[in-house]
């Protein structure tokens, strides 16, 4: 009996450790991208002479062969899975699962609440040249301030997670106050939530972005004060003017996404558009592409998310709706801005849109200098007010 | 390279071992030769200069080992010249910083020469100069063949963190040792054994560990404090005693019998019993070429004090380059010396309350070795023993997230190994018994390398909520 044992054991252990490895090398060539992790896989190392003496030539294929292994995702998944639901962890693949939401997490002592006041001055004196280079060029500039998830749900978080309970309202306050102090038009979507109670449907529960409601009342604040500083009359898209669609796919947000999209939710993205449609030309990044503002998934059973809205992050969007008697709009931030662009395009004869993450064709100013926007909008997260390359507005 | 890493189990080890036993048995010099390359290999994984040190260190030791054989002339010159040059090699590659850095706090400014810790050496650099003691008292034969020294030092299950090897121990094994299907598979369940303790549950309370005494000491609590020392408590243990069970095992595959290391710690009775459960092969280093020819306990108290605390500084120091490591040294000199001549005898009436004591104070000490330096050591237990508010938010959060591996941590502490096959086989007439003996540990050892495999691949996990190129 102990030769079976033994012959039995040599077989299956040699059997796992050469299955392992021929799936890895074998099936592994073909992937380069994580979709859940939303990251390239690391390449395979190139030898030279440097890195086979500081032995990073093979540590790097042990990173190349971990992202390939076999059975990666499969396992992975059970992982969650078990984490999420038997093991009942509160955070689990850096996501926060909280009642009815996904939040982000965030490591303690990660907020500095001491350094508020000087972050902020540093920060909004940049911005205040950038005002100023602005109105050189005949334009003007409005900041507009959207919350992060962590501000949004603050109170969903478990009691013990730390998540900036103090730290928000801090730098809220200080941002408003630096932002007055050196007259830059500023739209706090953060107080205008904290007035309403922060309501469901305005934000995501299972992503990290504002939803096309969220997204309508932001547009409609910030177009409400361009008006209002300005004195230009704008056509301004109110509910009345917008066909609501709810996309019956499931909703796979960007923090399900890191859970496999193991969270039951009953979340659906929705999109708005104008009912009496306004024509326009589309470019994305200087390339004529076609006029449309949503990518659809070809089917209603494929899993959808926030990059319905623009068909997600891109470098320079610039939408033409040919109306020479409005005025022009660069909108810059990050992906807040897609759901906004759905709208804004409507207000303005051309809108520019800058996602700074991946153009660097020039420089913010230089653009400005090159494209003489009538109206500039910069828009970001309260999390990342003062957290935030900074050299890469003003580079 | 570490044993728990993808390159180690799917790529060294396969290959080692297809080519190993594709060489018949009886072309042993053949098969030293491939597990000489493959372990000089292994150690010039990660950045092959280091291997000139190991390869210097193998050529001192080869020829001192034959210049302080009994009967050569001048062999006390040699032997003192042999473990000068182990000593001046571990002292400049380990200390030079250390030494500088203390010369400049009291003063003396001296320029720091930035060595680069080369891994192992500790471990090598004791392994050299047991051999030349031994070969000088006259226990071992110098060996003539500088390949069976160099398979010995680098011999690579045991190269980077022990167990600490006596050259007589397996010098019959490398010129003639039987590897068999039993030894193989005996092997096999040992690493498997020991790279789950290291994967599932060392890194799992490591987690704890390093982000409590990652906190600055004025932000911890009491609370968080213990939890963090005792997370580290259990760290230690499963990091380290998994190494020895997966060295332990590889040697046991090529037919080699290294010492045990680790004789289940935790349930020591007092320290004078943890010590002897704990990193067994130093221990015994010291005593046998330390202690007893400084004259041990033969030459009176006072004497016999002097050399624990000799001891135990070196003990201290070999640990680590940094006073802490000394403090944490003469600590367990003082409780060792109090346990000897003051309050051994009451314990040893009182096992439970030993027990609790031993747990105390091997907590205590293991604050000292982890901290970062001897001031946040201080810092930390300060804030144990009550310099801070009880409790707050991440105490609660670290025990929900990491409760289970806490839990499983403590059970796994236990002997369970001895006490169910102790139990098993007091049943081994009954032929379930007997099953369970036989394939229990494979099946469980098949099982932990699946749970190994998967908490490797879970460790690479890196998501981001923007797409990252």
């Amino acid at each position: 009996m102990k030769r079976i044992a033994n012959i039995s054991f040599i077989f299956l252990f040699s059997a796992f450790l050469a299955s392992v490895l021929l799936i890895t090398v074998w099936h592994g060539r073909e992937k380069n991208y994580s979709s859940i992790e939303n990251r390239s896989l690391e390449k395979a190392p190139t030898l030279t002479g440097e890195s086979l003496r500081d032995g990073s030539w093979f540590s790097d294929w042990e990173a190349y062969l971990l992202d390939r292994a076999a059975g990666r995702d499969q396992l992975i998944r059970q992982d969650t899975l078990l984490r999420m639901n038997l093991l009942r962890q509160p955070v689990v693949n850096q996501v926060v699962v909280a009642e009815n939401v996904l939040l982000p997490y965030y490591p303690f002592g990660n907020w500095d609440s001491v350094n508020i006041e000087r972050s902020v001055a540093d920060v909004a004196d940049q911005f205040q040249a950038l005002q100023a280079h602005i109105a050189d060029h005949g334009g003007q500039f409005f900041y507009v301030g959207v919350p992060a998830q962590v501000g949004y749900y603050a109170d969903s978080y478990p009691a013990y997670l730390e998540h900036g309970r103090d730290f928000f309202p801090a730098l809220e306050s200080a941002w408003a106050q630096a932002l007055s102090d050196r007259s830059i038009p500023y739209v706090d979507m953060t107080a205008v939530y904290a007035q309403m109670g922060h309501p469901s449907g305005y934000y995501f529960t299972t992503d990290h972005h504002h939803t096309i409601r969220g997204a309508l009342l932001t547009y409609q604040m910030l177009m409400d004060e361009i008006s209002l500083r300005t004195g230009l009359t704008l056509p301004i898209l109110r509910e009345e003017d917008l066909t609501f669609v709810t996309l019956s796919n499931p909703m796979l947000g960007s923090r399900n996404r890191m859970l496999y999209g193991l969270y039951p939710t009953d979340e659906h993205l929705t999109y708005a558009e104008a009912t009496v449609a306004i024509p326009f030309r589309r470019f994305d990044n200087g390339v004529e592409v076609a006029p449309s503002l949503f990518s659809l998934p070809p089917t209603s059973e494929e899993p959808t998310g926030y990059s319905v809205f623009m068909g997600g992050d891109i470098g320079e969007t610039i939408i033409q709706t040919d109306r020479p008697e409005l005025p022009n709009v660069l909108l810059v931030g990050e992906s807040y801005t897609n759901a906004v662009e759905t709208l804004l395009y409507a207000s303005f004869n051309e809108t520019r849109s800058l996602d700074l993450r991946f153009y660097g064709e020039q420089s913010l100013q230089d653009y400005i200098n090159d494209y003489q926007p009538d109206v500039v909008i910069l828009m970001r997260d309260e999390a990342h007010f003062i957290d935030y390359d900074t050299d890469a507005l003003f580079r | 390279m570490v044993f728990s890493s993808f390159n180690f189990i799917f790529l060294f080890l396969p290959a080692l071992l297809m080519l190993y036993f594709l060489i018949p048995a009886q072309h042993r010099s053949v098969r030293n030769c491939l597990l000489l390359a493959f372990s000089l290999f292994f150690y010039g994984y990660g950045g092959p200069k280091y291997l000139l040190l190991m390869l210097a260190s193998i050529a001192i030791n080869y020829c001192g080992g034959l210049l302080v054989a009994p009967g050569r002339k001048h062999r006390r010159l040699w032997l003192a010249a042999t473990l000068g040059l182990n000593l001046l090699l571990l002292g400049w590659f380990k200390y030079a910083n250390f030494a500088a850095d203390t010369l400049n706090a009291v003063g003396i400014p001296v320029v720091r020469p930035d060595v680069v810790l080369p891994i192992g050496i500790s471990f090598f650099t004791f392994q050299g100069m047991s051999y030349v003691l031994d070969v000088s008292r006259g226990d071992a034969q110098p060996a003539k063949n500088p390949l069976h020294i160099a398979l010995y030092i680098s011999l690579f299950p045991q190269l980077v963190a022990g167990p600490i090897v006596r050259y007589t121990t397996i010098a019959g094994e490398i010129t003639s040792r039987a590897e068999s299907a039993d030894s193989f598979v005996c092997g096999c369940v040992r690493f498997l054994f020991g790279l789950a303790k290291k994967l599932v549950i060392a890194n799992g309370v490591g987690l704890i560990a390093d982000a409590v005494y990652q906190t600055p000491t004025d932000q911890l609590t009491v609370a968080l404090a213990w939890l963090g020392s005792i997370s580290y408590t259990l760290q230690i243990y499963f990091d380290f005693s998994g190494y020895s069970d997966m060295a332990i095992g590889l040697g046991q595959i090529f037919g080699f019998r290294f010492p045990e290391n680790f004789r289940y710690p935790y349930i020591a009775r007092s320290l004078t019993d943890f010590w002897r459960r704990w990193h067994i092969s130093l221990s015994s280093w010291f005593r046998d070429y330390v202690y007893i020819p400084l004259g041990g306990n033969r030459r009176g108290t006072r004497r016999q004090i002097v050399n624990l605390l000799i001891v135990w500084f070196l003990t201290g120091l070999w640990h680590g380059a940094a006073w802490n490591f000394v403090l944490w040294g003469l600590y367990y000199a003082a409780l060792l010396i109090g346990e000897h001549f003051l309050w051994g005898k009451p314990l040893e009436r009182h096992p439970a309350s030993g027990h609790l004591y031993a747990l105390f104070f091997v907590n205590l000490g293991w604050v000292l070795f982890r901290a970062n330096g001897a001031c946040h050591a201080l810092a930390f237990l300060k804030v144990m023993f009550g310099g801070a508010a009880f409790t707050d938010g991440r105490t609660q959060y670290y025990f929900a997230e990491y409760g289970c591996v806490l839990l499983l941590a403590v059970f796994a502490c236990l002997p369970w190994k001895l006490w169910i096959g102790a139990f098993l086989r007091r049943r081994q007439d009954h032929f379930a018994a007997r099953v369970v003996l036989l394939w229990g540990p494979r099946l469980v050892a098949l099982g932990l390398l699946a749970l190994s495999y998967e908490r490797l691949l879970t460790s690479s996990f890196n998501p981001f909520i923007y797409f990252r190129f």
